[in-house]
């Protein structure tokens, strides 16, 4: 690069420099109009909602008073971004956010507005799903709107069962006799990645579910009891039992929830632990997601989990109306039903599904019987941490399983002290 | 050479004042949370003095691991990822047919970002179908085959050898870049005087490599200290928390405990280690101030 | 060099290299093949295999669907103003760490050189409250600031070192020519440093050009979004499109690539030659 040329460069780049300190953030009107009435309400969303831009530009096309302005994050970038903001207060007016501990930490800080009152006035309760409703109040109050509704339990592949001349487990002794069935015949049985731990314990809450009783099950979700239990320790026991019988993928410690998933597709596998988002995910990987059907596994309750948009509490009156009618359109039923190919699944009641979705209505319909918060929401984070940690050491015998149950005890009080 | 006191300033002063603002500052900042005890957003924080650095190093079981693996990732830059780096640069600086290509062909893995490296590398990693192991399969050696990912013993070795692939470009290049500072004249002299290549090499070549060694032994140490992306990206810490690095291990504390003054402490630890070796091996070895 | 070599030595060097570089490229292929299948093909083959039908419309996808287009153009903008100002700034200070006489000069340079091991998530909200207050979030010149400041512990570490190893005898040269510091510096001493000023241009345009972290946080807007983001599109919450990201990132890599191909030309034995007499 000349220098003469270089030299031009680095003056113009002054220029924009200079120039750029005094103008604006950002935020240039499209229309060119502008108008002093608009109130726009900023919304922070991750970015493979895809059905959003649709929703935005009709509901900005037909209002005169409020727009919307969407930015959009990655998954781990928007997690980021929430807390950088929350530490600088810089939190735009609206945002996803996850329930359980991701989200708690926003409405227990004072940084999200209470919509309990709202959400009497305008009879929320019979608008979205009461779950996805309980699950977004936190100490009481209702922190957020409820967007999605994501209920978990176990997933099978049709054409490996009618191949093994199987059905769906009604017991807990046919589910491991199945495993021991399908492991003979030299399928993976259970498609679950331990990387992240994440995807592993949808298996694990599961088990506590079965061994601890739902009573068990929150407390320890709550920290109300000792996670040094016999209902935990034969968790860790059949985790490890599993792994060392080889019902996992090998080297699943390893894997992480895409690899896993990638066997259970080609019918590879022929369980896992998936959710109403995964007939979508079925069909975008080019397989039929009719091929695929759901089973409860033999405990009383679902893993649920919701999402929500929050709303930042520093905003005035009439901003929070703007923003509560952005929340409700999101939500409502007609949004949903245009878009539902790409939605996901919603908390709001009485909508319709495609139907190349077939599972996501019996998994939401298992829900219905009852629900327990996903552990790695439930949790505080770093307890979750531990249990994936547990996870891993258990299934390479670097613990056994009751040195896993102290450790989490040890966690949980460790957590406590500190807080 | 007479020059105005205040002009060396001028020159500096650019570079300076948005150091100070962008890194300096905030720097500062993070050295002060670490001394707190805070979420990040609540109002008060709590005076905590050296109490989270004991606590990193007294009661944290993934901190000294994480600290051990950053150590045992630097030696494993500075020896291979510098040493084959520097191989190529000198077989490259040759007029070689093709020489061109083969520099592009090596410095390609180096512009792709961790997130991609880590998925086709945690790809050829998988036990049931990932290519080294239908490698070994096929060449017959079974029993060589393993969960590369999975066993913490060797996780992070399989980590590195990616991070070889991923990183011999920069060495490669920086010594490529000071290669063409060393003049002819002293190689032809020598052979005159019956120099084999390798007395060339430890005589001439080495020596006049010196300060290019000096700027990437300080990058290799700078940045085996801060490694991230490849590792969160391929083994997210795991398995069992063998892999974390103290970066790695800042982020979980930062972002997902909310331990703000945790992972400022964490950041100091990595800023006051990397210091301790870097600025006296700098300053040691360019004594001569200016020219 | 020019000397005459062994040819068995010239052989071995050649069959190193290629080997290596057989080596080298085998993950790279892989990345290719992904780039070239479709979903289910990746699936339900090795994924290390040969396409089953290939599909070059990938490539177009990913452009579309990930917006490679105004993502590339806005860290090309980014990137290409970025880059030749903080070498030039660098260079400034470089310059008068070694070759004027400033006596707080090595203080100064250990003090830019504890900067390179910051890690950037310790800055990034320190960094967000002073850009929000400065009306500088979200905007270009905003993020330009930031990577400048990341980039100088590096491009000073560089062009010192470098600087160091030009001769005096040039300075004296030009003192008795009567160049002043400016003179030298534009019309000596930056021609001089073509190699390491090359290598400066090719590292802080790709390390520009991946920057993920804060390129997602202070810049909010999706139309001013960089590169990074696009490429990020294809990894949703609960599954990754990775044949689609695959091909995008082949063709994000490109102008890359180009950048190095146009400035290691620099990097041609010979050229030093001219600094003796």
């Amino acid at each position: 690069m000349k220098k003469p040329m270089k030299m031009m460069i680095g003056l113009l780049a002054s220029a924009v420099l200079a120039a750029g300190c005094s103008s604006q953030s950002g935020n240039t009107p499209e229309g060119g109009v502008s108008r002093s009435e608009t109130t726009t309400v900023s919304l922070w969303i991750i970015d493979d909602q895809l059905w959003i831009d649709g929703a935005v530009e009709d509901f900005n096309n037909a209002h005169d008073d409020i727009r919307i302005e969407v930015s959009k994050y990655g998954v781990d970038p928007l997690k980021e971004a929430l807390k950088v903001a929350a530490n600088s207060k810089t939190l735009p007016d609206m945002w996803f956010t996850w329930g359980g501990s991701l989200g708690s930490f926003y409405a227990e800080n004072g940084l999200t507005a209470d919509l309990t009152a709202i959400a009497a006035e305008r009879n929320w309760s019979d608008k979205y799903n009461q779950a996805a409703i309980d699950m977004s109040t936190y100490g009481g109050k209702l922190s957020g709107i409820p967007y999605h509704l994501n209920a978990v339990d176990m997933w099978y592949a049709k054409d490996v069962y009618e191949q093994l001349k199987l059905t769906p487990p009604t017991s807990f002794e046919d589910f491991e006799g199945q495993l021991q069935t399908i492991q003979n015949n030299g399928i993976v049985p259970l498609a679950l990645g331990g990387k992240n731990g994440w995807h592993l314990m949808r298996l694990t809450e599961q088990l506590i579910e079965y061994f601890g009783g739902a009573e068990l099950h929150d407390k320890l979700s709550r920290l109300e009891a000792s996670w040094n239990d016999p209902a935990v320790v034969q968790t860790f026991e059949k985790l490890k039992e599993y792994s060392d019988k080889g019902y996992f993928p090998k080297g699943h410690v390893a894997i992480d929830q895409a690899e896993a998933i990638n066997m259970f597709y080609p019918s590879a596998a022929a369980m896992s632990v998936e959710g109403t988002w995964l007939d979508r995910n079925i069909t975008a990987a080019g397989f039929d997601a009719n091929n695929f059907g759901v089973f409860k596994f033999p405990t009383e309750r679902s893993s649920v989990f919701a999402e929500m948009f929050q709303i930042n509490a520093d905003l005035d009156d009439a901003k929070l109306a703007a923003a509560i009618t952005v929340g409700e359109y999101l939500t409502s039923i007609d949004v949903v039903n245009k878009y539902n190919d790409t939605y996901g699944t919603p908390a709001t009641l009485n909508v319709a599904f495609s139907d190349n979705m077939p599972n996501v209505e019996p998994l939401l319909d298992m829900a219905t019987k009852g629900g327990f918060l996903i552990m790695d929401q439930a949790l505080p984070q770093e307890v979750v941490q531990k249990l994936f940690e547990a996870q891993d050491k258990v299934a390479l015998d670097e613990w056994t399983p009751q040195q896993a149950a102290e450790a989490m005890e040890k966690a949980v009080n460790d957590y406590k002290g500190r807080s | 050479m007479r020059t105005s006191a205040y002009k060396p300033w001028l020159f500096i002063l650019p570079a300076l004042a948005i150091y100070l603002t962008v890194i300096f500052i905030p720097s500062a900042y993070t050295l002060y949370l670490s001394f707190f005890s805070w979420n990040g957003v609540a109002p008060d924080k709590k005076f905590v003095g050296l109490k989270n650095y004991a606590e990193l190093l007294w009661n944290d079981t993934v901190f000294p691991k994480a600290l051990m693996n950053n150590l045992i990732w630097t030696l494993g830059s500075l020896t291979l990822i510098m040493g084959i780096g520097l191989m190529l640069a000198l077989m490259l600086n040759r007029k070689l047919k093709g020489r061109i290509l083969f520099r592009g062909l090596f410095y390609f893995p180096y512009v792709l970002s961790g997130i991609i490296v880590a998925t086709i590398w945690v790809w050829m990693y998988n036990p049931m179908q990932g290519f080294f192991n239908h490698a070994l399969e096929w060449l017959g050696l079974e029993n060589w085959t393993r969960a590369w990912l999975a066993e913490p013993k060797i996780a992070l070795y399989a980590v590195f050898l990616a991070a070889i692939w991923n990183g011999v470009g920069q060495p490669m290049v920086l010594f490529l870049a000071g290669l063409q500072t060393i003049p002819q004249d002293p190689y032809e002299a020598a052979i005159i005087d019956g120099a084999k290549p390798s007395q060339q090499f430890r005589f001439i070549t080495l020596p006049l490599l010196r300060e290019t060694f000096i700027i990437v032994v300080a990058i290799t140490m700078v940045s085996s200290m801060k490694v991230y992306d490849l590792i969160y990206a391929m083994t997210g810490g795991g398995p069992a928390e063998s892999t974390h690095v103290l970066a790695s291990w800042m982020y979980f504390q930062t972002f997902r405990f909310a331990n703000i003054g945790i992972g400022s402490a964490i950041s100091m630890f990595l800023i006051l280690i990397t210091m301790v070796v870097i600025i006296p091996y700098v300053y040691y070895t360019t004594k001569k101030s200016h020219v | 060099m020019e000397l005459k070599e062994h040819p068995l030595r010239v052989a071995v060097r050649y069959l190193v290299l290629i080997l290596l570089a057989v080596v080298f490229m085998i993950p790279v292929v892989f990345i290719a093949f992904t780039a070239l299948k479709s979903n289910s093909d990746l699936l339900r083959n090795p994924f290390y295999a040969f396409p089953e039908k290939i599909q070059w419309n990938n490539f177009a996808m990913a452009w579309e669907q990930g917006k490679l287009g105004m993502y590339m153009k806005n860290t090309a903008v980014i990137a290409f103003i970025k880059v030749p100002l903080g070498i030039l700034i660098v260079a400034l200070a470089s310059y008068a760490m070694t070759r004027m006489v400033f006596r707080w000069g090595s203080a100064l340079f250990a003090l830019f050189l504890i900067g390179m091991m910051v890690p950037m998530q310790a800055t990034l909200v320190p960094l967000n409250i002073f850009l929000n207050k400065t009306g500088l979030v979200n905007t270009y010149p905003g993020i330009i600031l930031v990577y400048l400041g990341f980039g100088i512990p590096f491009g000073i570490l560089i062009l010192r070192g470098f600087f160091r190893s030009i001769p005096k005898e040039i300075d004296e040269a030009a003192l008795i020519d009567g160049c002043g510091d400016t003179g030298k510096f534009f019309r000596i001493i930056l021609p001089l440093s073509m190699p390491a000023i090359a290598t400066l241009f090719i590292f802080d345009f790709m390390a520009t050009w991946n920057e993920f972290l804060l390129a997602q946080i202070f810049i909010t807007k999706d139309t001013m979004r960089t590169i990074t983001t696009g490429l990020l599109a294809f990894r949703g919450e609960f599954s990754t499109n990775y044949t689609l990201m695959n091909a995008g990132v082949l063709l994000s890599v490109l102008p890359v690539l180009a950048v190095y191909m146009a400035f290691q030309k620099y990097f041609v034995s010979g050229l030093a030659g001219s600094v003796k007499g």
